[in-house]
């Protein structure tokens, strides 16, 4: 470390002296217009508690006709419900890799051209804006129905968010090991092999998992717009009226999602 | 002298000067001559700002120097690019007041990784340690007084095991010279003393030419073979410690009324 001069340079300790003592006012301030925005926000759309209570006759009526749930249909299921595994897995393990160069391509720390970094990061921020449901109903519409347009469109979503996220990791590293190796006479691939990847690898595959997670709700939704799987069983349940399946369905991506979840998150505490 | 012509560290005339927000290049180091032989321990000593890290950065050809040249041996590495830069680099060990060890591998991969500059194959660039190193390393780890911990995480050491592996990494490079930046600036009375004792040791039995910056005195007299005192860029003194007196060591301190 080279600390040659640890005194603040005078303006920008004024600026840290008044950052200081503006600092209540600004809270203040900033609570005031919280409340302003979120009052309109409620009043835009419409909440309202007297319409709660009297939509939550109906809400009892369909509960009621949706137990017990209807268990013949339970064998009918599993084909969906691998299905629905499935798109999550391929699709998260595809987006995963698709991430790698998108997120190494728009780190700072690795691509030190903008033109290409700015381009990079651009494609990520566009499979991260739209939503997976809007890439879902586009692929639908382009390859028909079936769980292969889900898995598309969780390829691209997933590309997005751990492209990003990916590449927050990359800059955070601390690379000082790296340059060590450099130092020593290491080459660029090999300073990756054994500098980069063996740091970055648990969390990478950390968030990874964590996708999984988040891919397996997802996939759920995305059946809604006919791209397979057990969201689609729920949503042509729904539409048939048929609410003791559709009630079984709701069970079993219960069980499901907590399954995943709960060992996606003991996976997760064990390599990290 | 066949082995001090080969292996020793030469700094001619180095200069040095950064670019500055202002316009005006400043100039940081100004005329440095210094050469450390085969088996020596040279500390060098400065105020903050004197430019010790820059004078180790320039050694070790992180940074360009603005005249002057490096050389080990009779090798000028000043100016190298590309390959010959990186076999070059192999001939340097660096040591650095922060281990910068990689934390989630073990301590004997982080000191095997010294080895890879010899080793460019495909076996290494696919994420294979080069086996055929492991005695080698595992002798490197037994020197600095670490070989019961070679499996161990690296990011479960402390910072003065952490310093003796990061000396052990070095070594498993076969350098001619190693160059340490504060190398004990973190660590306790007891581990400091530990670490310098090994730079003085491996630098008098493996017959390397140590560089090294500290600032404190009283180690470096224990444990260098010669002081230098560096100050605003100009070497004061060059002088075995037994020459350094206290009057020396104060002015190299004082801030001369600007
Ligand atoms: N990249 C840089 N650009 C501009 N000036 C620099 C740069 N690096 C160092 N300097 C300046 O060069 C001078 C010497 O720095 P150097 O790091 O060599 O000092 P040092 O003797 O190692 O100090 P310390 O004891 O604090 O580590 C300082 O005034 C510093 O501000
Ligand atoms: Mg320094």
């Amino acid at each position: 470390m080279t600390h040659t001069d640890i005194r603040p340079a005078p303006q920008s300790r004024s600026a840290a002296i008044s950052r200081f003592s503006s600092g209540a006012l600004l809270g203040w301030g900033g609570a005031v217009i919280l409340a302003i925005v979120l009052a309109q926000a409620a009043h835009n759309t419409q909440v309202s508690p007297t319409n709660l209570v009297t939509g939550a006759g109906r809400i009892v009526d369909i509960v009621q006709r949706a137990v017990p749930p209807d268990w013949s249909q339970l064998p009918a299921e599993w084909g969906p419900t691998r299905e629905t595994i499935d798109i999550a897995l391929i699709g998260t393990a595809l987006g995963a890799i698709m991430a790698c160069p998108l997120a190494l391509l728009s780190a700072r720390t690795i691509v030190p051209n903008p033109i290409i970094r700015t381009l990079a990061r651009s494609a990520v921020a566009l499979l991260r804006a739209v939503p997976d449901l809007v890439w879902a109903l586009i692929f639908v519409t382009a390859v028909g129905l079936g769980p292969f347009p889900g898995v598309l469109s969780l390829i691209l979503h997933t590309a997005g968010m751990l492209g990003r996220l990916g590449a927050e990791m990359i800059e955070d590293m601390d690379v000082m090991p790296m340059e060590a190796m450099e130092l020593a006479g290491a080459n660029r691939l090999q300073i990756f092999v054994h500098g980069i990847v063996p740091t970055l690898m648990p969390s990478m595959f950390g968030l990874i998992l964590y996708r999984l997670d988040e891919n397996l709700r997802c996939s759920l939704v995305l059946g809604f717009v006919g791209a397979g799987g057990l969201g689609f069983q729920l949503f042509t349940a729904i539409s048939l009226f048929q609410y003791r399946t559709a009630s079984l369905l709701l069970l079993m991506i219960l069980i499901i999602v907590l399954l995943v979840e709960t060992s996606s998150s003991y996976i997760r505490k064990k390599i990290l | 002298m066949s082995e001090t012509t080969n292996r020793s560290l030469l700094l001619h005339g180095v200069t040095k000067s950064y670019e500055t927000a202002t316009g005006a290049p400043k100039t940081v180091l100004d005329g440095i001559d210094l050469r450390v032989e085969p088996g020596e321990l040279v500390v060098l000593l400065g105020a903050n700002g004197s430019g010790k890290s820059t004078t180790l950065k320039i050694a070790s050809g992180m940074i360009p120097p603005s005249t002057g040249d490096v050389r080990i041996g009779q090798t000028d590495i000043t100016r190298m690019r590309g390959e010959t830069r990186r076999q070059s680099r192999m001939k340097l060990g660096m040591v650095f007041q922060d281990a910068r060890l990689i934390r989630r591998r073990s301590v004997l991969s982080n000191v095997l990784c010294g080895t890879l500059g010899r080793h460019q194959n495909i076996a290494t660039m696919l994420g294979f340690l080069p086996r055929s190193e492991r005695p080698l390393a595992m002798s490197c780890l037994d020197r600095v007084g670490l070989g019961a911990l070679a499996g161990q995480r690296a990011s479960t050491l402390s910072g003065g095991q952490a310093q003796r592996v990061s000396v052990a990494r070095a070594l498993a490079q076969k350098p001619s010279v190693i160059l340490a930046d504060e190398p004990v600036a973190s660590l306790d009375p007891e581990s400091a003393e530990e670490v310098m004792t090994l730079l003085a040791t491996v630098a008098r039995n493996e017959r390397l030419a140590v560089l090294c910056v500290l600032h404190q005195i009283d180690l470096a007299r224990r444990h260098a073979t010669r002081l230098v005192g560096l100050k605003k860029g100009h070497i004061l003194f060059d002088l075995p410690p037994s020459a350094v007196n206290d009057a020396m060591i104060a002015t190299l301190y004082t801030r001369d009324a600007a």
